[in-house]
C-alpha cells in the first residue's frame, strides 16, 4: 500500500470505541492508509557487504608464482603427465559426448592437427628410475629388463638418460617426436602391451575403431595420425628401443 | 585428514600431475592403504593405467609403499608431500636466493623429476649440444634463459654439492618411500631384542632398545650414505690404503665427510678446508631429492624476520635476518628442538646452537644504513622513566628517593634496576622463561657496551650491531637470547624457536581476527588469552567497552569458533540465573580451526582456478597450439588476446593468494 495513494481530501472520522477509519469519498476503508508499513525496516535478505579485497601481490610472490607456472608448464609437457581419455569409464557416467556436442565449434577443424596433444597414460620408458624404490610389481612397466639377482638390481637398459627441458640433444627431441606418434599408436593397438585381466582390456577394444565405419569426427585426426605413420615408416614399433 | 585438506591435495596433485594421477590418489587418500588390485576396483581404471599412475605418483614421492611378508604391496598416500606441491614456486626462490640462478634450476628440475641419481642429471645437463640455444618451453619467461649456456658436468657438480651442504637437497633411501609407521615397524626388526642388550633389569633393557629404534628412525631420515656405500667404503679402504695410503685418504674423507651435512657444519673450521680439499664431485650413486624439512626451516626464518620487522623496524630485521643465516645450517627440522630443553634450566639453553657477534660483524660490515636506525639522543636527555608503566614509574620514585637516602650509588641501583627489569620482563611475557641472571646481563648493557667500545675501537660497526641485537634481545618476543662474553667464550647469541613461535602463532591469529572481526574484537581476544577464563562482567571492565558492544563481538567469535563459552553452575540445579559464563580463548583450538579454514579457502581457490580455467579454455586451447606459438599477434584476435591476458592475470592472482595462505599454514602447521 503506497502513502500516494492517501486521499487529499480524505477526512478523518472517528468511530467510538473502534479507533481511527478513514473515509474515501464517504466510502469507509478498514485500514490506516498513512501507516508506514516499512518502519521498522525487516532486516535485508542480503545485506550490503564489502568484499574484502587482498593487497596485489608483491613482485616477489609473482615471481614466486610464475617460477611455479614454468615448473608447472615443463611438468605438463613432461612424459609424466597424464589425463583420462573419453574411454575410460569412471564412477557415473557423466554427460554423454554427442549430449555435450558443441556444433559450431565441436566439428573437426583442420587446425586441430596444430593443437596440443595430451597424453591418456604417463610415458615411463624415457628416462631411468631407481628400481629399489619401486616395489617389484612396477617394475616390469618402469624397465622390462630390470632382474634381481641376489640382492643386486640389475637393469638390461642402460642407455637411457634423464631429459631436462632445454638441456636435450637435438636427436633426443626427434625421437620424442616419434616417440609420441608410436605412443598414440600403442594406444591404439592395446594387446601389445603385457596381456592383462580380460574384461578391463575390452572396454579399450570396443572403443577403437576398426576403421570400418565411417566416422565424421574422426576424420582428419585419424587422416593426421596415418599420415604421421608413413611418414615416419613405420620404425617405432619397438617403442623405447630407440633410446640409445 | 581434515575433508578440506585432503581436498586441496587431489587438488594440487590434478593440477600439477594430471587427471589420471590425481584420481588414483584420491582413492588412496579417501581409502587408505590399498593394494594395486583393490585400487583398480576402486578406481574402475585399467590395471595398466593404474600401474603407470602408480609409478608417476612413487616416482614424485606422492605415495609410500611397503611390501609384506606375503608379497603384497600396498600403498598409502603421503600428505605431506602432496601439500608441498603448493611450495614448489617458494622452493625455487628460496634456492635462487640462496645460491644463485643455476640452484634454483636445478631444484626446480628435481621438482620435475622427483628424485634422481646424481650422475644421470649431471649426464642430463651434459648432454646438451653447445651451438644450439635452449629450447624454450612454451613459458620460456624464467626457466633456463639466463642460465649461463657453460654448464659443464663440474658446475652441476658443484651446484649440487652446494645445495647438498645446504641442506636443499638431500639423499634419500628406502625409509622415506614408507610410511611413518612401517618405518617403526621396520626399524624394530633391524634393532635388536630387549634381551640383547645387558643391563639389570627387563625396563632398562626396553628404554635402551626403544633408544637404539629411535636413533634407527633418525638415521634413516637423515641418511648420510647409502648403506651398501659404506660397506663398500670399509672393505675398499682397507685395499686402497696398502696401494695408495694418501689417495684413500682423500677419498674415504670424501666419501664420509661430503654427506654429512649436519656435521660439517657444525664444525665450522673445518667446513671450509674441506671444500678446498675435494674435487668438487658427488659420487653419481647418490641418489638426491628435496629436503622439504630444510625448506621449511628457511621459510620460518623468513616470517620471522617479517616479524621483526613489523614490530621493531627494518633495519634491525636486517641484522636478525643474518642471525637467523649463520644458525640455519645448524637446524635442520623445525620440530627438532620442541620439548627437549626444559625451560629455566640453563644448560639446555647453552645446548642450543650460538652465533658469536663477531659472525655477525663480520658479515655485515659493509652496510651502511645501520647506524642511521637509531636515534642519536644525548644521554642525559634520556628519561628512561617515561616509558615505564605508570605503576612502575611510582615505585621507582619511591626506591630512588630510598637511595638517595642510602647514598649508595651505583651497586644497589644496579640491582634495583635488575630487579625491577626481571618484574617488568614476568609482566610482559607471562610465559617468560629465562633465568633471571642471564636476563639481567642482557639488560644491563650500558656498561659492557663501553667496555666494549674501549676494546675494540677499530671497527665502529660493532656498537650499532650490539645495539641492535641485545634491541631483539630485549624485545619482549625475544627474538634473541643473549650469552654475555666471559673471559673463555667470547659474546655469543641464540634464537629459542619454541616460545618465539608461540608469538609468532598468536600473532599471525591476531591478524586474521582483527581483519574479520575488528579491533575491537581482537582487543577483547588478546585480553582473554592473557587473563584465561573471565566473566562477562569483568571483562566489561577490562575491555573499557560496553556491555552490548562487547556482547555483539563476543557472538561473532564464539560463533567463529575463535573463542569459546564455559558454563559454571553455582548450585545443583544448573538453573542459567545461578550459573557463571565464563569466557576463554584456546589458542590450539583456535589454530585448528583457522587451519581447517585456511585449508578450505585455499581448496576454493584451486577449484575457482578450474572454473575459470574452463570458461577460457577455447582460447587458451588455441594459444596453445604448435602453429601459434610465436605468432599470437597473427592468430589471436584482440578479444583473445584479452581474454587471455585476463586469466593470465587473474591466475597468478589466485595462485599467489594461495601462496599466502599456505604462508598461514606453515606458521601455523609446520613452524
Amino acid at each position: 500500500m503506497a502513502p500516494a495513494s492517501k486521499p487529499k481530501g480524505g477526512s478523518r472520522v472517528k468511530k467510538e470505541g473502534k479507533g481511527d477509519l478513514y473515509r474515501i469519498c464517504g466510502v469507509d476503508i478498514p485500514y490506516d492508509p498513512e501507516l508506514e508499513l516499512d518502519k521498522p525496516k525487516p532486516t535485508p535478505l542480503f545485506p550490503e557487504y564489502k568484499v574484502p579485497a587482498s593487497k596485489p601481490l608483491t613482485a616477489s610472490e609473482k615471481d614466486q608464482v610464475a617460477r611455479f607456472r614454468s615448473l608447472r608448464e615443463s611438468i605438463h609437457n613432461g612424459p609424466l603427465y597424464a589425463i583420462l581419455g573419453d574411454n575410460v569409464r569412471v564412477g557415473k557416467p557423466g554427460n554423454k559426448a554427442a549430449a555435450s556436442f558443441n556444433p559450431f565449434e565441436g566439428m573437426s577443424k583442420y587446425s586441430q592437427r596444430y593443437t596440443k596433444k595430451r597424453r591418456t597414460t604417463p610415458k615411463l620408458d624415457t628416462r631411468p628410475y631407481v628400481l629399489k624404490f619401486f616395489p617389484k610389481e612396477l617394475w616390469s612397466i618402469l624397465d622390462p629388463t630390470a632382474t634381481e639377482t641376489n640382492g643386486v638390481i640389475g637393469s638390461g637398459s642402460k642407455g637411457k638418460s634423464l631429459r631436462i627441458p632445454g638441456y636435450e640433444k637435438m636427436d633426443d627431441i626427434d625421437l620424442e617426436i616419434s616417440g609420441d606418434e608410436g605412443e598414440e599408436k600403442a594406444k591404439r593397438n592395446p594387446e601389445e602391451d603385457e596381456p592383462l585381466e580380460g574384461e578391463e582390456v575390452d572396454d579399450e577394444f570396443d572403443d577403437v575403431d576398426d576403421g570400418g565405419d565411417y566416422n565424421a569426427e574422426q576424420y582428419f585426426d585419424d587422416g593426421g595420425d596415418d599420415a604421421g605413420d608413413d611418414y615416419d615408416g613405420g620404425g617405432d614399433d619397438g617403442g623405447g628401443g630407440e633410446y640409445f | 585428514m581434515s575433508r578440506y585438506a585432503s581436498e586441496l591435495c587431489v587438488l594440487l596433485v590434478d593440477n600439477l600431475y594430471g587427471e589420471l594421477t590425481s584420481r588414483i590418489f584420491q582413492v588412496i587418500l579417501r581409502e587408505g592403504r590399498l593394494s594395486i588390485p583393490a585400487l583398480i576396483h576402486h578406481t574402475g581404471l585399467t590395471p595398466r593405467l593404474v600401474k603407470h599412475g602408480i609409478a608417476v605418483l612413487l616416482q614424485q614421492q606422492l605415495v609410500f609403499w611397503h611390501t609384506s611378508a606375503e608379497d603384497a604391496t600396498v600403498y598409502e598416500a603421503n600428505t605431506t608431500a602432496a601439500y608441498n606441491l603448493v611450495r614448489a614456486g617458494k622452493y625455487v626462490q628460496i634456492a635462487e636466493e640462496q645460491l644463485g640462478h643455476f640452484a634454483g634450476a636445478v631444484i626446480s628440475n628435481l621438482l620435475l623429476l622427483g628424485h634422481a641419481r646424481v650422475g644421470d642429471l649431471v649426464q642430463a645437463y651434459g648432454t646438451r649440444s653447445k651451438d644450439k640455444p635452449p629450447l624454450s618451453n612454451g613459458s620460456g619467461s624464467v626457466t633456463d634463459d639466463n642460465v649461463e649456456s657453460d654448464v659443464t658436468p663440474k658446475s652441476v657438480h658443484i651446484t649440487l654439492h652446494d645445495l647438498l651442504q645446504a641442506g636443499l637437497v638431500s639423499l634419500v633411501n628406502e625409509s622415506h618411500f614408507r610410511s611413518d609407521a612401517d618405518n617403526r615397524i621396520e626399524a624394530g626388526k633391524v634393532v635388536p631384542a630387549a634381551e640383547y642388550f645387558k643391563n639389570k633389569t627387563k625396563r632398562e633393557n626396553e628404554e635402551q632398545r626403544e633408544m637404539a629404534i629411535l636413533q634407527k628412525l633418525e638415521e634413516w631420515k637423515y641418511p648420510t650414505a647409502p648403506e651398501e656405500e659404506e660397506v663398500e667404503i670399509v672393505n675398499r679402504g682397507k685395499k686402497r690404503r696398502l696401494e695408495d695410503p694418501k689417495e684413500s685418504e682423500t677419498i674415504k674423507r670424501q666419501r664420509l665427510y661430503l654427506p654429512l651435512v649436519d656435521k660439517v657444519a657444525s664444525t665450522a673450521g673445518t667446513a671450509g678446508a674441506l671444500r678446498i680439499g675435494h674435487t668438487g664431485a658427488l659420487n653419481n650413486d647418490h641418489i638426491l631429492r628435496i629436503n622439504h624439512d630444510k625448506f621449511a626451516v628457511i621459510m620460518r626464518n623468513r616470517s620471522l624476520v617479517a616479524l621483526a620487522e613489523q614490530s621493531i623496524c627494518k633495519t634491525t630485521a636486517k641484522v636478525y635476518a643474518e642471525v637467523l643465516r649463520r644458525l640455519e645450517s645448524k637446524v635442520r627440522n623445525c620440530k627438532e628442538e620442541t620439548g627437549a630443553p626444559d625451560f629455566g634450566d640453563g644448560p639446555e639453553l647453552h645446548a642450543l646452537p650460538q652465533v658469536s657477534t663477531d659472525d655477525i660483524v663480520a658479515a655485515l660490515r659493509h652496510s651502511t644504513d645501520l647506524a642511521n636506525a637509531f636515534g642519536n639522543v644525548d644521554a642525559s636527555r634520556v628519561n628512561l622513566r617515561q616509558s615505564d608503566h605508570p605503576k612502575r614509574r611510582r615505585r621507582r620514585e619511591e626506591s630512588d628517593s630510598e637511595d638517595e637516602v642510602m647514598k649508595d650509588g651505583n651497586a644497589s641501583r644496579g640491582e634495583e634496576e635488575d630487579e625491577d627489569d626481571s618484574d617488568s620482563e614476568a609482566l610482559l611475557t607471562s610465559a617468560s622463561s629465562e633465568s633471571e641472571e642471564e636476563k639481567g646481563e642482557a639488560e644491563y648493557d650500558p656498561s659492557s657496551s663501553t667496555k666494549t667500545r674501549a676494546k675494540a675501537p677499530e671497527n665502529p660497526q660493532l656498537n650499532t650491531i650490539r645495539d641492535h641485537l641485545l634491541l631483539l634481545a630485549q624485545h619482549p618476543y625475544q627474538f634473541l637470547h643473549h650469552f654475555p662474553e666471559t673471559p673463555i667464550l667470547p659474546e655469543k647469541w641464540t634464537v629459542y624457536f619454541a616460545p618465539l613461535m608461540a608469538h609468532l602463532t598468536h600473532h599471525t591469529l591476531l591478524r586474521t581476527i582483527t581483519s574479520r572481526y575488528g579491533l575491537r574484537a581482537a582487543r577483547l581476544t588478546r585480553l582473554l588469552s592473557e587473563k584465561g577464563k573471565v566473566d562477562e562482567k569483568n571483562l566489561c571492565s577490562l575491555s573499557l567497552l560496553n556491555q552490548k558492544t562487547m556482547r555483539s563481538y563476543l557472538t561473532a567469535l564464539h560463533q567463529a569458533g575463535m573463542i569459546q563459552l564455559q558454563e559454571v553452575p553455582r548450585d545443583n540445579s544448573r538453573n542459567p540465573q545461578r550459573t557463571l559464563y565464563l569466557w576463554f580463548f584456546d589458542i590450539e583450538r583456535c589454530k585448528a580451526k583457522m587451519l581447517q579454514e585456511t585449508y578450505k579457502s585455499m581448496a576454493r581457490c584451486l577449484q575457482r582456478v578450474q572454473v575459470e580455467g574452463d570458461k577460457v579454455k577455447s582460447t587458451v586451447e588455441k594459444a596453445s597450439r604448435s602453429d601459434v606459438i610465436g605468432r599470437e599477434e597473427e592468430f589471436l584476435g584482440v578479444q583473445e588476446r584479452e581474454a587471455l591476458r585476463k586469466w593470465r592475470e587473474m591466475e597468478d592472482k589466485i595462485w599467489g593468494e594461495v601462496a599466502r595462505l599456505d604462508d598461514m599454514v606453515a606458521i601455523m602447521r609446520d613452524f
